[in-house]
């Protein structure tokens, strides 16, 4: 079994995108969070070994209070995100970052780096 | 005789120092007012009384203050009396009623003055008319004001138009993304090019259908109706309507409304493969309704073919179940049920329709601070 990812990402086709590349990557996806709340609850309670976190989860609802609890419990993550990622690496240093659309090779790096760090 | 004359010379001294200041006191283009130690004015000057059109039993006492405009009576006085008790020069500016009835704005300076022993004797003052030089002065507070509001202006658009791009970024970055997993479900592996590419075209096509109906309401709420007919539209042909569509004016949120139009288009594609769009006379019949209170509202809609071939179950769930599933289930705390009924499929969505839309930011919405 591949290492088990939670996929915090609102909007559903672009959920489904990922679930599929990780699939193909060999992680397993134990769950997809499509709202803040929900993915809060899901980063809580869920185990798995890394998470992707869509940063504007709708509306000017970001995904930082999950990156946070994150962060709290050890478990690495890797925001995608569609914006320059400038702004995340300053108060995010140690996360990567992917950019949207995905390059699967990117998210590949990305998740591999999150896990060695 | 010898001693007297020279108070004789003093007095007439006094009379002509008196008389000349008088001359001089109604000859300056000011107007001049004098107030004894009890702070009663006991003199003004000719242009004073010129000025006011009013005589100088009128305006002895406190008199003058009659002709002060009524907005400025309380300050003066206030000024007058606070500077008077403690014997030091004020300036204050007012408006004095002229002759026409016309209130000008006059500058007055006041200041105490004292005889050779250095008793208080009462004060002095006088005044000129500034109205001019006040009323510039107003007009360009009023302008700067006005500069000032049109600066506020300006950056607040230019924040929007900052805010504006941000989102339209962020909206062009999520609608590639999602091509991209169009694209990927469209091309599996063993799925011929041609028939990959018809696949990835309706969709796409819907998707964009899709964004006309949330166009048309700036983004904040789709008609169901609209959202339906948009996924059905490329499979409907007029001589032959195979489709039935009835339930109450519903609207939905963007992101439900996009699954649900990708959703539709997924059933109906397969309904043309293997289901009720495959057969002359095969229908399709999707009614909703909207049940529970203002509080709490559920959207039931059932989509229901007849009339197609034997259903049987497909060995694993398509990419349009697990759109309805991922975009309405799990997005909005719903249920999606497929059944492969034998006289056609019925598929069941159970969604709870949120209160209130949260605003979204840029294009669409003000955002809040």
């Amino acid at each position: 079994m591949g290492r088990r990812v939670l996929v915090v990402e609102d909007e559903s086709l672009v959920a489904l995108l990922l679930e599929d590349m990780l699939l193909e990557l060999g992680f397993t996806v134990v769950d997809v969070a499509s709202r803040l709340e929900t993915g809060m609850s899901a980063a809580e309670q869920a185990a798995f070994d890394v998470a992707v976190l869509d940063v504007n989860l709708g509306g000017e609802t970001r995904s930082f209070p999950i990156a946070d609890l994150l962060r709290r419990r050890g478990i690495p993550f890797v925001f995608a995100t569609g914006h320059d990622p400038s702004s995340l690496e300053r108060t995010y240093p140690d996360a990567p970052v992917v950019r949207k659309p995905f390059l699967r090779g990117d998210l590949r790096n990305a998740l591999a780096r999150a896990l060695a760090g | 005789m010898e001693q007297a004359r020279p108070q004789v010379d003093l007095e007439a001294a006094l009379a002509a120092s008196e008389r000349r200041f008088r001359l001089l006191a109604d000859q300056a283009p000011v107007i001049i007012w004098r107030a004894g130690p009890d702070k009663q004015c006991d003199w003004f000057n000719k242009p004073w009384l010129d000025f006011t059109g009013r005589t100088l039993e009128q305006e002895l006492g406190y008199g003058w203050a009659e002709g002060i405009h009524p907005d400025d009576h309380a300050r003066c006085l206030e000024i007058y009396t606070t500077a008077f008790a403690a014997r030091e020069r004020f300036t204050m500016d007012y408006r004095l009623r002229r002759h026409d009835g016309v209130y000008r704005w006059i500058r007055d300076n006041g200041a105490p003055y004292y005889d050779d022993d250095g008793s208080f004797l009462g004060y002095f003052g006088s005044g000129i008319d500034v109205t001019d030089h006040v009323e510039t002065e107003l007009s360009l507070r009023r302008a700067l004001s006005q500069a000032d509001q049109y600066d506020q202006q300006q950056k607040q658009a230019q924040w929007r138009q900052e805010m504006l791009i941000h989102e339209l970024n962020h909206r062009v970055k999520n609608t590639l993304a999602t091509i991209q997993s169009i694209a990927m479900q469209s091309f599996r592996a063993g799925v011929d090019v041609r028939s990959g590419l018809a696949k990835f075209e309706g969709r796409l096509v819907t998707l964009s259908r899709a964004h006309d109906v949330l166009t048309q309401s700036n983004w904040l709420a789709a008609p169901l109706d609209e959202i339906v007919q948009s996924g059905i539209e490329p499979f409907r042909t007029p001589e032959d309507d195979a489709f039935t569509i009835e339930g109450p004016p519903v609207c939905l949120p963007p992101k439900m409304a996009l699954s649900l139009a990708m959703g539709i288009h997924e059933l109906c594609t397969n309904a043309l493969r293997f289901g009720a769009l495959s057969a002359r006379g095969g229908t399709v019949r999707i009614d909703w309704q909207v049940t529970g209170d203002g509080e709490g509202e559920q959207l039931e809609l059932t989509w229901r073919e007849a009339g197609g071939p034997p259903v049987h179950s497909p060995g694993q769930r398509g990419f349009g179940t697990r759109l309805i599933e991922s975009g309405l289930a799990r997005e909005f705390g719903g249920k999606v049920t497929l059944d492969f009924a034998p006289g056609g499929l019925v598929c069941r969505v159970h969604a709870p329709l949120p209160a209130e839309e949260p605003p979204l930011v840029g294009g669409l919405v003000v955002p809040h601070h």
